[in-house]
């Protein structure tokens, strides 16, 4: 393309962006809305609504709104106002019953009750263009929320059109229900996606927007874990569409961590991450890492970079997708080579390793009784240039009935070996236990075992989930029972032999969701019941 | 728009104690009893200088015996129209539900309503009937890919709390295939996505990609079945 046919371009680029800009000067900056009552309505439409109520006074722009009554919808930029209306524009002054105003378009629609009643369609309020005709049927609609309670409570709400609306001071509903008062509550309805998040998962997490615009949000947490009890966090997010987000956030009191999630699509197929935390409290700790993913139709590679502490590891992994063989098995394999800097407690400082994975899976099969079945062989292999390999092997059998809509089971066995080999004597060379010697377990007594211990560890795991749901609803009692056989296996060490786990779900009111778990093992360590606790709250 | 009327009836049934104010004091309404007045449920849009204004825009005159009741705009009414004087004897605030005799509004016909010559529209004729706003049971279940690590639990995480990553466990039903259900009222606009617990084991598109939490209307035994492509941290 010649230079000029460059610059026609860009000129005409130039033009297009310009006629995008006037396109979006006709929505006002802010939407200023003052009342007795303002409450803010997601509704099931996709859209949102504030419904004014009482003196409500709204200024758009050179225009003033007043009336009783006003209905805004956030999406559409529309707004009704009704009862006593009163529109100001620059000198032009409209009264009216009702007015009905696209905020987009500066078209309105007026409805006056003088003679007879009449319907007019005015632009910018100006009363000498109007025109008497019929208004749309949809001109005043909106939806009814009159019945319902409101997301959110104000006297005052500064909206920016398609982004977000500011209600100031606003009464905020929390998860379980109750209304809290607060200075200030920001609304986001703009259309980006800011589900990403790099705060800790927690049981509960009720969030705070502070301030926003169309790609960005900060945002207070209050937060609920079982780790850390009830704590606050802050995050910001900075979203571009759908192609990248960088996440900050952080846990000032408890659990003290910084914590940092970027990720960028290149182009299809293409992506970049960098992430990582740094925990502050008693101890440090740190860890970053980044990764370059590029994803064919067919196959996988991955570049990868991480440090934790001191440590550090590069990694390069190719890797298949899942293939599925209709209507036999479905496999995958994957191959890896790596570096290593300190790596764990060893005395070496560096290692190069390779690693290759597979693992095939069979379809869910229906046997007799109504029962599913599926199996599945994984295995790995790493080689380090150290004489050292490792090795995992794990057989999956699953098994699942559903009885019917409130009963189901689900059962699992699985067979899993993990070797450590050291070859040319290196294990005692780098000082791990001799398995030729005696290994005295936790309680101080010879692990009688171990002398047949040869670096192979067997984990075999029985499972039996039972769950009932009455009528396949949301409240849910389920019952897990594990039983491990695992070699070796100390007492107190390990897994406990005999493991169950009571789960109720229960919903407990409209914006309540509790599930409640309670763990017990068996014959572990010399005791009888290691009860533990978890508790989930949603709404 | 063409749900219009099905979305504005929706709201009609709430549950609510419906007020109900007649021209005659005495006589306790019976909006089916006489064939002389018509029986018309619509919003209101605004009351004033003696008429009734639904959200349709459609302006009905008020019987000047009868005492308006205290209405929010918007709000639905039943209202008994005078089939002579084409005024409005009863008003019943938010009423329990619609009956046979109920004409919806929108369609309601010219006569009876008031405007000038040049702003009266066209007669609606036909068009679906409302539903009612209830609690719903959404089952969401989700096929994990093969890869997915064996001892991990999937998560649903919604909209609700801002995509907390372990909001909700989910129930294994097999060795792919997790579930789990959610009480919500019906029309309810949730937006889901899965994890396995934590952000960094959030779901990816096939290339990688971010993925748009799924969006979904809540609506008697809807049931959705969708599928993870690939998890954040699974080569």
């Amino acid at each position: 393309m010649s230079t000029r046919g460059i610059a026609s371009a860009a000129l005409a680029a130039a033009l297009v962006c310009l006629g995008c800009s006037a396109a979006r000067a006709a929505l006002p900056q802010r939407v200023d809305l003052r009342a007795d009552q303002i409450g803010l309505y997601p509704l099931a439409d996709g859209t949102a609504l504030l419904a004014a109520d009482g003196h409500v006074v709204v200024r758009a722009g050179n225009r003033t709104i007043a009336a009783n009554g006003v209905r805004f919808n956030l999406k559409a930029n529309t707004l009704v106002a009704a009862g006593d209306v009163r529109v100001t524009n620059g000198k032009r002054v409209l009264g009216a019953a009702a007015y009905a105003l696209d905020l987009k378009t500066e078209n309105a629609h007026l409805l006056t009750l003088d003679e007879l009643p009449a319907t007019l369609t005015v632009r910018d309020d100006d009363l000498a263009s109007a025109v008497e005709e019929p208004a749309p049927l949809a001109a005043f609609t909106f939806a009814d929320v009159s019945t319902g309670k409101p997301f959110l409570r104000t006297r005052h709400a500064v909206v920016t059109p398609n982004i977000n609306v500011r209600l100031t001071p606003a009464e905020v509903p929390t998860g379980p229900g109750p209304y809290v008062p607060t200075p200030s509550y920001l609304y986001t309805f703009a259309p980006t996606n800011f589900s990403q998040s790099a705060l800790p998962a927690a049981t509960f997490d009720q969030p705070y927007p502070l301030f926003g615009t169309a790609n960005s949000l900060a945002a207070g947490h209050f937060r609920f874990d079982s780790q850390n009890g009830p704590t606050l966090g802050f995050d910001e997010h900075l979203v571009d569409s759908n192609r990248a987000y960088a996440v900050a956030s952080i846990l000032p009191l408890r659990g003290k961590t910084v914590d940092l999630n970027a990720f960028q699509q290149l182009v299809p197929g293409l992506t970049q991450s960098i992430g990582g935390f740094h925990e502050y409290g008693a101890y440090n700790v740190n860890f970053a890492n980044y990764a370059m993913q590029w994803t064919s139709p067919s196959s996988r590679t991955t570049l990868s970079a991480d440090q934790f502490n001191n440590s550090n590891s590069v990694s390069l992994v190719l890797s298949t997708l899942d293939h599925f063989v209709a209507p036999l098995f479905t496999y995958k394999l994957q191959v890896g080579y790596g570096y290593d800097h300190l790596p764990g407690q060893l005395p070496f400082t560096n290692d190069f390793r390779i690693s290759t994975y597979g693992y095939v899976s069979s379809p869910n099969a229906r046997l007799p009784f109504g029962v599913d079945a599926s199996a599945k062989y994984e295995y790995t292999i790493t080689e380090y240039d150290f004489p050292h390999e490792t090795t995992n092997g794990a057989a999956t059998l699953t098994l699942s009935r559903r009885v019917n809509r409130s009963l189901s089971f689900l059962g699992q066995i699985q067979f899993q070996q993990f070797a450590n080999h050291y070859r040319d004597n290196a294990a005692l060379y780098l000082g791990l236990p001799n398995p030729a010697l005696p290994y005295y377990a936790a309680d101080g007594t010879i692990y009688p075992g171990y002398f047949a211990y040869a670096g192979i560890n067997t984990y075999r795991m029985y499972s039996l989930q039972t769950t009932w749901r009455p009528r396949g609803g949301e409240n849910a009692l389920q019952l897990y029972l594990y039983h491990y056989d695992d070699f070796p296996q100390f007492h107190g060490l390990g897994r406990p032999p005999y493991y169950a786990t009571l789960d109720v779900t229960q919903r407990l009111g409209s914006t309540l969701r509790l599930e409640l778990a309670r763990s017990y093992a068996f014959g572990w360590g010399g005791t009888h019941f290691v009860p533990q606790y978890s508790v989930s709250i949603s709404p | 728009m063409k749900n219009l009327p099905a979305l504005l009836l929706a709201f009609a049934f709430l549950a609510g104690s419906g007020r109900v104010a007649t021209a005659e004091s005495s006589a306790s309404p019976d909006p089916f009893a006489t064939p002389a007045t018509l029986s018309v449920v619509g919003q209101v849009l605004v009351i004033e200088r003696g008429y009734l204004v639904f959200t349709t825009g459609d302006a009905v005159k008020i019987d000047p015996a009868l005492t308006v009741p205290p209405i929010r705009l918007g709000q639905y009414v039943r209202v008994l129209i005078d089939r002579t004087s084409h005024a409005i004897t009863s008003i019943e605030v938010e009423p329990h539900s619609l009956a046979s005799g109920d004409i919806e509004a929108a369609k309601l016909r010219r006569e009876f309503v008031s405007a000038s010559p040049l702003s009266r529209r066209e007669e609606v004729v036909g068009g679906p009937l409302g539903q009612l706003v209830h609690p719903v049971t959404v089952t969401i279940s989700v096929k994990v890919p093969d890869n997915t690590p064996s001892g991990d639990d999937v998560y649903l995480a919604t909209d609700r709390t801002s995509f907390s990553p372990a909001e909700i466990r989910m129930t294994r039903v097999d060795v792919r295939t997790w579930t789990t259900s959610l009480q919500l009222s019906s029309g309810t606009q949730l937006r889901y996505e899965f994890t396995r617990g934590n952000f960094a084991t959030i779901e990816r598109d096939k290339r990688g990609g971010i993925v748009d939490p799924r969006p979904l209307t809540a609506a008697d035994n809807l049931q959705t079945h969708d599928a993870v492509a690939h998890w954040a941290d699974v080569n």
